[in-house]
């Protein structure tokens, strides 16, 4: 069963695209990320979902329902945490997290106080006085008290502390165990690799590749840059093509693995090794060369 | 609680128009005070016959703009207070549904609530709050009226219903000031539009006296329903003219405001 299916939806906002023609369906269950740069769809597919806009083209579906006519259906079914909770309420922790779930029934008092407890959260503290983290995190509290079977979080990582974010991961982790749906929006090429089943990446409004995480290698794709005697040679015997550089030094991006990069490497006389972590231009880069393309021609 | 949350909202719109509201009738107050210290020569008796001879020549003077009546000339001191409530009126109209906008709203948005409960429930508050600076108004100023003046009950009756006509104007102005609300991308545009929709009403009201054929404009003009002494000389009723007028002003503006704001997506444009 889909959970979310973007039917060729597209969305032209005043002076730019948001998305063009994304076609791409989450399967219920399944651990989702949208992986992006700025201004590359990612908040406007969650805006999509929950009908603060409208589409300008194809359809948005969530558990079928069709996100502008079902818009209440959807939003009884799936819980959402917005990248930032801006705006001001003297209303207490506790009373906006009762207004929050109230939809949903009444509210669990005890797991109130446990998610509280578990996130930091002072009940009686009134929403202005709370940081943009403390916030984040009140809303998060309240999607996990209605327990939808979908959740959507835009970029959940923004403005939290690491082992914040951890707290939140291991949430979502845990709830993602339990069946839910899980979708989450972010920059960071680690979150998706290390927590996502499935994942998207958009750059510039349009969807480049959608599928299971496992075999989208170009996620792994790191920066190498080495000097070694024969360097090129290192490089071609490694694979690559595409690389800049001198018989001397040489950088490029490497989708394989790092076993094999050192054995490789093992064989030449290194003087510099500098490997990087993923970075969201390194897997845009790799994405295009996978592709076909050529690694510079990837903008970011 | 979703009650409450509105409610919250409610007041403190409600205490951002009554604060001004309140220090101009503390104002009005005072002046009335010093009428009645120096004005009067014997407090409590009928008002007029206890007036000083210089203030019966001043009244005699203003009398001709007030069409002979000067109590009309101390009723007429509550008219900055009707025009600062209007204005609060126009302005909180063109806030209304999107002042919260990415804020509160956003969660608001993202729980199952449709649109049109949104919409209503705002609304519906909106007019109730037009309701209450009403008759708060018309309390603290018949107050004043009666305390300091002891006018006749049928004299207040005629005060009384200016409040009733201004409210049902103000329902108007909050229609389209709510129309506005709907269709500007932020709460400050919808505001100023509100405001400059009453300022262009209260100059429409000023074209019957340069051009009589459309003489039944009278009464989109603000200033005009501050007037005591019209309601003292004319009678307080609408035709059904005006009826049909501000009824039907209010009925389209309300629901367009409604399908726009159906339609309305968050300004805001993000990645």
């Amino acid at each position: 069963m889909l959970a979310i299916d973007f039917q060729y939806a597209s969305k032209e906002y005043r002076h730019r695209t948001g998305l063009e023609e994304a076609r791409f369906s989450v399967e219920a269950g399944s651990f989702f990320g949208i992986l992006g740069p700025s201004q590359s769809g990612k908040s406007t597919i969650v805006r999509l979902l929950f009908d603060y806009i409208h589409p300008t083209g194809g359809d948005v579906l969530v558990f079928e329902w069709n996100s502008v006519r079902d818009s209440v259906r959807i939003r009884q079914a799936a819980g959402y945490v917005p990248a930032r909770v801006t705006g001001h309420s003297r209303m207490t922790v506790h009373d906006l997290l009762v207004f929050l779930c109230s939809s949903a029934g009444r509210v669990d008092e005890a797991r109130l106080r446990e998610l509280c407890m578990k996130f930091h959260l002072e009940p009686r503290a009134r929403f202005d006085a709370l940081e943009d983290g403390e916030r984040k995190k009140l809303v998060f509290v309240s999607v996990l008290l209605r327990d939808p079977p979908l959740l959507v979080l835009d970029e959940p990582s923004l403005g939290l502390a690491p082992f914040e974010r951890e707290a939140v991961f291991a949430e979502l982790t845990r709830l993602h165990e339990n069946g839910s749906t899980v979708l989450f929006t972010t920059r960071s090429v680690e979150e998706i690799v290390r927590y996502c089943t499935h994942a998207a990446i958009l750059q510039n409004g349009a969807v480049l590749r959608a599928g299971e995480v496992r075999e989208m290698d170009f996620l792994r794709a790191r920066r190498v840059t080495f000097t070694a005697d024969g360097a090129s040679e290192a490089a071609h015997a490694l694979g690559i093509v595409n690389f800049q550089g001198d018989d001397r030094s040489v950088s490029f991006t490497y989708t394989g693995s790092i076993d094999t990069l050192v054995k490789t490497l093992a064989q030449f006389t290194v003087h510099t090794l500098r490997i990087e972590e993923p970075t969201m231009e390194s897997v845009l880069v790799a994405n295009r060369v996978s592709e076909g393309g050529h690694p510079h021609e990837a903008e970011v | 609680m979703k009650l409450k949350y509105e409610t919250r909202r409610f007041f403190t719109a409600l205490f951002a128009a009554f604060l001004p509201c309140a220090i101009l009738t503390a104002g009005v107050y005072i002046i009335y005070y010093f009428c009645f210290l120096r004005g009067l020569t014997t407090p409590l008796s009928y008002w007029y016959a206890g007036l000083s001879d210089a203030w019966k020549l001043f009244l005699s003077v203003l009398s001709p703009l007030d069409m002979g009546d000067p109590l009309a000339f101390f009723a007429r001191a509550f008219v900055p207070v009707y025009l600062v409530e209007s204005i609060c009126v126009a302005v909180t109209a063109g806030r209304g549904l999107t002042s919260d906008e990415g804020g509160l709203s956003e969660l608001l948005y993202a729980l199952p609530v449709s649109r049109a409960s949104v919409f209503f429930t705002r609304f519906s508050g909106g007019l109730l709050y037009v309701l209450l600076l009403n008759l708060l108004l018309c309390g603290v100023s018949i107050g004043g009226y009666c305390i300091f003046f002891h006018p006749t009950a049928s004299y207040l009756l005629s005060y009384g219903i200016i409040f009733f006509r201004i409210f049902l104007f103000q329902c108007v102005v909050y229609a389209i000031g709510t129309l506005y609300s709907a269709c500007t991308r932020t709460s400050g545009a919808g505001a100023l539009w509100s405001a400059l929709t009453l300022v262009f009403l209260w100059l429409l009201g000023l074209v019957p006296s340069y051009l009589p054929v459309v003489n039944f404009l009278w009464f989109v003009s603000l200033p005009f329903y501050a007037m005591p002494e019209y309601a003292f000389r004319l009678g307080p009723y609408y035709s059904l003219l005006q009826i049909v007028c501000l009824g039907g002003v209010f009925v389209l503006c309300t629901l367009a405001a409604f399908f726009a704001y159906r339609r309305r997506e968050f300004p805001t444009e993000r990645g």
